[in-house]
């Protein structure tokens, strides 16, 4: 039997280095938050009005351009020390606080999904570092989020119609927003080839709560879900998922050996 | 015994969650601004479930008056996967904040009220930001430019607007727009 407390430290492992990298990303796009950018905090704050005066001041603080990229800078080296030496309870009290400024700063999210995830996590990290009790439960919130998460998608996706049928693919994958590479494009002008795709996505998603159920399928599912992500970066650009996604599944193969 | 439970305490779970999304959504959500501020933590995980028409932002700008307008251009495009992106992707994730940008903007011009001109709204400000960010390394001089929110066809061309702004000369309105 594996020691929840074990998992949740490799689990905090590679949170650090998922959230090093995010890191890294936001330092290197400074411009887009300077009063010249795109998300300029003294046009954002009006989000805010609502807030006692206190608490706005305190963010008119620290989001400012130079104080929100030294909070990055911190968070970076924070989630360094994370993935090197995982113990302790303040670093992800720090992480999960910085994670969240990032929220409020770009209107609810930056990333969408990842954001939420990463959130999440950090947030069971720290509660699950009390107790060992709460580890426990720490990894099972995790599960069930990450599990949802592919459950809910399938759910919207096999209520349409597209999806059913498979123009949705080619919807996506030629959106002009990506640049998809070439030869999905041209496979997913093959309505078979696209019907099969969708149904293999929607049946992978739906059919995900099974990772619990039996030790041969918790290994099929998470690797099927490293290349999902994995495709999915290489079609939508979505590495943060990729990153995130895979640092949750160590808790799914914890909870599914006590089942 | 206690795995029996668990598994059908999970099963539970996920029955009540396809009963719940046979539910419609009658409403644009909660509307509570502290709620608003922990909705992150509660996440829907809608992925790719948007399927009306591809919405892009265009824009065409010149440098002087005597110049025309040229065609529409599309704002932006998710650069091409590599190696390095694959761990920090800061150009792709940009991009992928500014499509997320476009579903807030989408929102709120569906749920404005008239009660102010939708100019002064913030997801007006920021895209007019995201525009003037995207296209101000591409001109030495002052420039004027206009951009517009539309829907597309096949091939990516402007099929029919959403919204289209004013004429803005590098930040400013062009007063007679």
């Amino acid at each position: 039997m594996l020691d929840p407390r074990e998992v949740l430290i490799l689990i905090s492992r590679l949170m650090g280095v998922a959230v090093a990298m995010q890191s890294l990303e936001f330092i290197k796009m400074r411009e887009s938050i300077s009063e010249n950018g795109i998300w300029r905090w003294s046009e954002l704050r009006s989000d805010y009005e609502f807030l006692p005066e206190r608490i706005k001041k305190t963010l008119d603080w620290l989001m400012s351009e130079k104080h929100f990229m030294e909070i990055m800078n911190i968070r970076f080296y924070t989630a360094i020390l994370a993935a090197v030496y995982p113990h302790f309870l303040i670093i992800f009290v720090i992480l999960f606080l910085t994670t969240f400024l990032i929220t409020l700063r770009w209107r609810g999210s930056f990333n969408g999904g990842s954001d939420y995830l990463t959130l999440i996590i950090l947030l069971c990290l720290c509660i699950g570092k009390i107790h060992p009790l709460l580890a426990k439960a720490a990894l099972w919130y995790i599960t069930l989020q990450v599990i949802s998460s592919y459950f809910l998608a399938g759910l919207y996706k096999v209520k349409e119609q597209k999806w059913r049928l498979g123009t949705a693919i080619y919807g996506f994958v030629s959106s002009p927003n990506y640049k998809t590479p070439q030869f999905i494009l041209e496979k997913s002008r093959d309505p078979d080839w696209a019907k099969t795709l969708a149904w293999a996505v929607i049946l992978f998603e739906l059919s995900f709560p099974l990772v619990l159920t039996a030790p041969l399928l918790t290994k099929f599912y998470l690797l099927a879900g490293l290349l999902f992500h994995l495709g999915n970066f290489l079609v939508f650009g979505l590495n943060r998922f990729f990153w995130v996604w895979s640092a949750s599944y160590p808790a799914l193969y914890y909870c599914s050996q006590l089942v | 015994m206690n795995s029996i439970i668990f598994l059908l305490c999970v099963l539970l779970y996920f029955i009540l969650i396809v009963i719940f999304s046979l539910f419609k959504k009658t409403s644009q959500g909660i509307n509570n601004p502290y709620l608003n501020l922990i909705k992150p933590l509660i996440p829907s995980w809608k992925f790719y479930d948007d399927f009306e028409e591809t919405r892009l932002l265009f824009y065409r700008a010149k440098e002087s008056e005597e110049e025309a307008f040229g065609e529409w251009a599309p704002l932006y495009q998710n650069p091409k996967a590599s190696f390095s992106s694959f761990f920090v992707n800061h150009q792709g994730n940009l991009i992928l904040a500014a499509q997320s940008h476009i579903q807030q903007l989408l929102h709120d011009i569906e749920y404005h009220d008239d009660k102010t001109p939708f100019e002064e709204t913030l997801s007006y400000k920021i895209t007019k930001n995201l525009v003037h960010y995207a296209i101000k390394k591409k001109y030495t001089k002052s420039f004027t430019y206009q951009f517009k929110l539309a829907s597309v066809d096949e091939k990516a061309r402007p099929k029919e607007d959403i919204l289209l702004s004013p004429l803005y000369l590098e930040g400013q309105e062009v007063a007679d727009a």
